[in-house]
């Protein structure tokens, strides 16, 4: 087929087809030509928007802002802003996130208000009034400036204010579809000093720089003169210090690399300026130095842990967001934590009973946690006031989304999380990361909810109970911000015993909804409220209009409520429900159905939400024989271990999980996780080790590898053979040499 | 041709240079279908797709008086807001889910619910061979069928030739017919590649 005359025809051809109107017929064409009108016609057809959940619930949020921003001139919309986080707790198996991803504004009516004193770390560091029109027009490039040699850098996407007209701006958008940097690399040594020189004085409010070790022959996409364009590829992304000519500090290995600086200035907009350097030397420090390619051993510069013999780090590059954050960041830092590390958290003392407890410090930090009682049946609910306090000269920035500071975990036996139940709007609607600053002597504190898995979960008879937190230091060059090396403080664990519920462990729940409001009664068998707090969720959807969240804690029983004003006031279906937890109690779930002309629209979350489908098998040579991947063994073992079953368990069309559990001397157990992962998804195929905050590169067989400890578990990752595997087993039954002897024996 | 025009309430809305709640759901209602689906084709990923595709509403609400129609019609400018959100988050590290690349090698997938399995083989299908194009093809075809810009639209937002643009949908549609028909004939794509130079295809 002669190209040159059928792509004209093409086009014409195809028109129709986009429009979805009738197919032409082409006359004379030859059959590829045909197929291709199939193909064209085939992709006019592909709809996926039946794959949305947000149509109807972004609408009516958008309406309701549109009115206040078009109208008034007032508020703005905030449903982004809750998004980002529920897709980052899509790995947590929350199978309706795409309900949830509309709910954020209403949500935000229901839960209570962000804690007092509060304040974003990253904030704009605002300088002198600086009149910034004579910057608006094209945006200009910043230069860089390497130990004296300087680089101008190449504009890639942009949206810039083009001209202000009065009170509005015109901003002008421009995308680069690949990275632009200067043909020319600049030749440096590492490690060495940065600048960044900037046509603008203002301090800009946002300030990064994504950092890719690029090659020539397979990441360049284009060359026109003297500007490359690179493919976009993963980096690592480091916060610069938000000043207007900042300094930082780079440590890299020899190779080339992309520094796309990612600036944004409020009234200007925003610019990615892309910079390529050469590092041609990379001299030996002899001090530990962040390194995008040189992992940090974390215990090195923070120490955890004591040092364990025979365990050597590797080089390699890592990947994973935690795992490498440190890698990214800046000399001073680590600088700053050899001279003076964050010292080890101290051994939690802990007190069973009723009531039961738990401090731990680490530091200047201590975390207390208070439980009413260690405990429970089957399926109740608990609540654990946790405390925080600094007791240093620094103020530290504690993770959390502005109403959380602290997470709650109970592990069972193996190390497992029980499958979240019930359904929580306020657990899966997390906020945006918000760092909350903690200066000397202040305090913070929560009520921090957790639950004991229903009967139909089969629960173990004891859980431990762990609380952790996430800290940082303030960075050395802009101690208003976090240095966002995270560091974690944990406490427990705290058992917590469970026995089966009886019929004097049940509540009786009485839930009337309407259109405009509720009303809840919960009582114990003995018709009177429960002793102690009384808590839970509640929510309705109808009509393309959901909400949902928690009661306010109350001691007798009774509620009563009102949905937003007009939000269910169509004719449409409505779906009532949630779930009461109060103490002694097995959690309650309620709900109600009210009839309407159409059906509601967006379902009500499953409260039962079921764990990820999986499949137990109890020998190694049944689960072989149903599964088509070929398992690994471990030649070795400890002594006294015997399996104890094999558990597959699918997370999707792309990858599955599959765990064989060894019974220990003294109730131990080991497990190994082979995660069968699309060899195209670079982050897939690791476990949780490689993702913490705290991981430790390690060397498996001369195989990248990570290690972490957390919550009294040990757990060891590293890919083989094009899969993923991890290695666990609790802190007590052996030590990280002990769990790489085994790693190193699988085949 | 084929012309794509803005509602006429938001056209009469626009030329007292304001508009106000009721345009914008006009706008949200008439768009957001295309949106999400040109979303959906680049991200392939339904959350991440949602999430985009509200960030571009918000994005659009928030420049929304911004946008002046003697500038150029309002579609591209739209899309080149959608464009551009789906750029920056190919940049963005912590958006794991957005990975084209992962319907070009399945493992053995696990079990699914039986009613989604054949709707999803057939989508997965146009996917995976979507996949294969290079990654200009792939953005021309999501703004040609999926966002429905006229080659000239996409010429300007890509700085590229409008013939050229013509030609590069051309090839990926001839690479896309290849692709789905392999599975059936075992035809290659090396071998469509030395078709193509011998003027054949």
């Amino acid at each position: 087929m002669d190209e040159r005359k059928w792509v004209d025809r093409f086009q014409n051809d195809i028109d129709p087809l986009r429009a979805q109107e009738q197919q032409p017929e082409p006359e004379e064409a030859p059959e590829e030509y045909r197929q291709m009108l199939e193909v064209a016609s085939r992709l006019s057809r592909a709809d996926y928007s039946q794959d949305s959940r947000i149509y109807a619930s972004a609408r009516a949020k958008l309406k309701d802002q549109a009115e206040h921003r078009l109208g008034r001139r007032a508020g703005r919309f905030s449903l982004r802003h809750s998004l980002p986080m529920a897709v980052r707790y899509a790995g947590m198996g929350i199978c309706l996130l795409g309900f949830i991803l509309g709910m954020g504004w209403v949500i935000e009516r229901f839960v209570p208000g962000v804690i007092p004193g509060k304040q974003p770390s990253q904030q704009v560091t605002s300088g002198p009034a600086i009149v910034l029109e004579q910057y608006m027009g094209d945006p200009k490039p910043i230069i860089i400036d390497i130990g004296g040699q300087q680089q101008t850098a190449a504009i890639g996407s942009y949206c810039w204010a083009k001209e202000r007209n009065g009170t509005q701006t015109t901003q002008v958008c421009a995308d680069s579809f690949s990275y632009p940097t200067p043909a020319d690399p600049l030749v440096i040594s590492s490690p060495v000093s940065a600048r960044l020189l900037s046509p603008i004085p203002a301090t800009p409010e946002r300030l990064t720089m994504i950092l890719s070790r690029v090659d020539e022959q397979t990441d360049l996409a284009d060359r026109k003169g003297t500007t490359l364009y690179w493919k976009f590829k993963p980096g690592e992304l480091v916060y610069l210090p938000l000043q207007p000519e900042p300094h930082f500090e780079l440590a890299l290995e020899t190779g080339l690399y992309n520094l796309i600086i990612q600036a944004s200035w409020k009234e200007l907009g925003n610019v990615d300026y892309g910079f390529l350097v050469r590092v041609d030397r990379s001299l030996p420090t002899g001090t530990p130095i962040y390194a995008p390619t040189a992992p940090m051993p974390t215990s090195a510069v923070y120490p955890t842990e004591a040092p364990i013999a025979g365990v050597t780090s590797t080089p390699a590059e890592p990947e994973g967001f935690y795992a490498t954050q440190q890698a990214a960041r800046q000399t001073q830092i680590a600088a700053r934590a050899t001279a003076s590390p964050f010292p080890t958290a101290l051994p939690a003392n802990l007190q069973p009973g009723s009531p039961a407890s738990g401090v731990t410090k680490r530091g200047p930090l201590s975390l207390e946690v208070r439980l009413a009682k260690d405990e429970f049946v089957a399926g109740e609910g608990g609540l654990a006031e946790v405390t925080l306090h600094n007791d240093g000269p620094e103020p530290l920035f504690i993770d959390g989304d502005g109403a959380h500071f602290a997470w709650a975990t109970l592990l069972d036996h193996a190390g497992h999380s029980p499958t979240p139940w019930p359904f929580s709007w306020t657990r899966n609607m997390l906020g945006m990361p918000y760092l909350l600053k903690l200066e000397p002597g202040q305090t913070l504190t929560e009520t921090v909810q957790f639950q004991i898995p229903p009967a139909e979960q089969k629960p173990d008879s004891s859980y431990d109970f762990w609380v952790e937190t996430r800290f940082s230091r303030p960075d050395p060059l802009q101690p208003e911000g976090a240095d966002n090396v995270w560091l974690r403080l944990e406490c427990g664990p705290i058992q917590l015993k469970v026995t089966p519920s009886g019929d004097s462990n049940q509540l009786s729940v009485s839930w009337t909804a309407g259109r405009s409001g509720w009303n809840l009664t919960v009582s114990g068998q003995d018709g009177r409220a429960p002793v102690g707090p009384v808590w839970g969720e509640v929510g309705a959807t109808s009509g393309g209009a959901t909400t949902g969240g928690p009661l306010r804690l109350n001691e007798n029983g009774a509620y009563a409520g009102s949905w937003s004003e007009g939000l269910f006031m169509g004719d449409a279906e409505m779906l009532t429900g949630g779930w009461i937890a109060a103490q002694g109690y097995v959690t309650q779930l309620f709900s109600q159905t009210i009839a309407g002309k159409e059906v509601a629209g967006i379902p009500l979350p499953d409260m039962s939400q079921p764990g990820l489908p999986q499949k137990s098998f109890p020998s190694l040579e049944q689960a072989q024989a149903n599964t088509a991947i070929s398992i690994h063994l471990l030649t070795r073992l400890p002594d006294g271990a015997s399996a104890s079953g094999v558990v597959v368990e699918w997370s999707g069309t792309d990858q599955m999980n599959l765990s064989q559990g060894f019974q220990l001397p003294g109730s131990k157990w080991l497990e190994l996780t082979q995660m069968v992962y699309s060899q195209a998804d670079q982050y897939g195929g690791w476990g949780q080790a490689h993702y913490d905050m705290e991981a430790q590169a390690v060397s498996v067989n001369g195989l990248e590898g990570y290690f972490v400890q957390h919550a009294g578990w040990l757990r060891l990752d590293w890919k083989a053979d094009g899969m993923g595997f991890e290695l666990s087993a609790p802190a007590q039954s052996m030590s990280l040499a002990d769990m790489i002897q085994l790693a190193a024996g699988l085949k | 041709m084929v012309e794509y025009t803005m509602p006429a309430k938001f056209a009469r809305d626009q030329e007292r240079a304001a508009g106000d709640a009721g345009t914008f759901i006009v706008l949200y209602d008439t768009y957001f279908k295309r949106i999400y689906n040109y979303i959906r084709y680049r991200v392939n990923d339904p959350h991440t797709a949602d999430d985009l595709t509200a960030h571009v509403f918000e994005t659009l609400l928030t420049h929304f008086e911004q946008y002046d129609p003697e500038r150029g019609p309002f579609e591209p400018w739209l899309f080149a807001i959608a464009r551009n959100t789906v750029n920056q988050q190919f940049r963005r590290k912590r958006f794991p889910g957005i990975q084209w690349e992962i319907f070009t090698n399945h493992p053995a997938p696990g079990p699914q619910p039986e009613e989604n399995v054949i709707e999803r083989e057939t989508k997965d299908e146009l996917l995976a061979a979507l996949a294969k194009l290079d990654e200009r093809a792939r953005d021309l075809v999501g703004l040609k069928f999926f966002a429905r810009l006229t080659n000239r639209q996409i010429a300007d937002m890509t700085r590229l030739d409008e013939s050229h643009v013509g030609v590069i949908l051309f090839r990926a549609i001839a690479r896309l017919r290849c692709s789905l028909a392999e599975a059936g004939t075992g035809r290659s794509e090396d071998r469509l590649d030395e078709e193509m130079k011998n003027g054949r295809a």
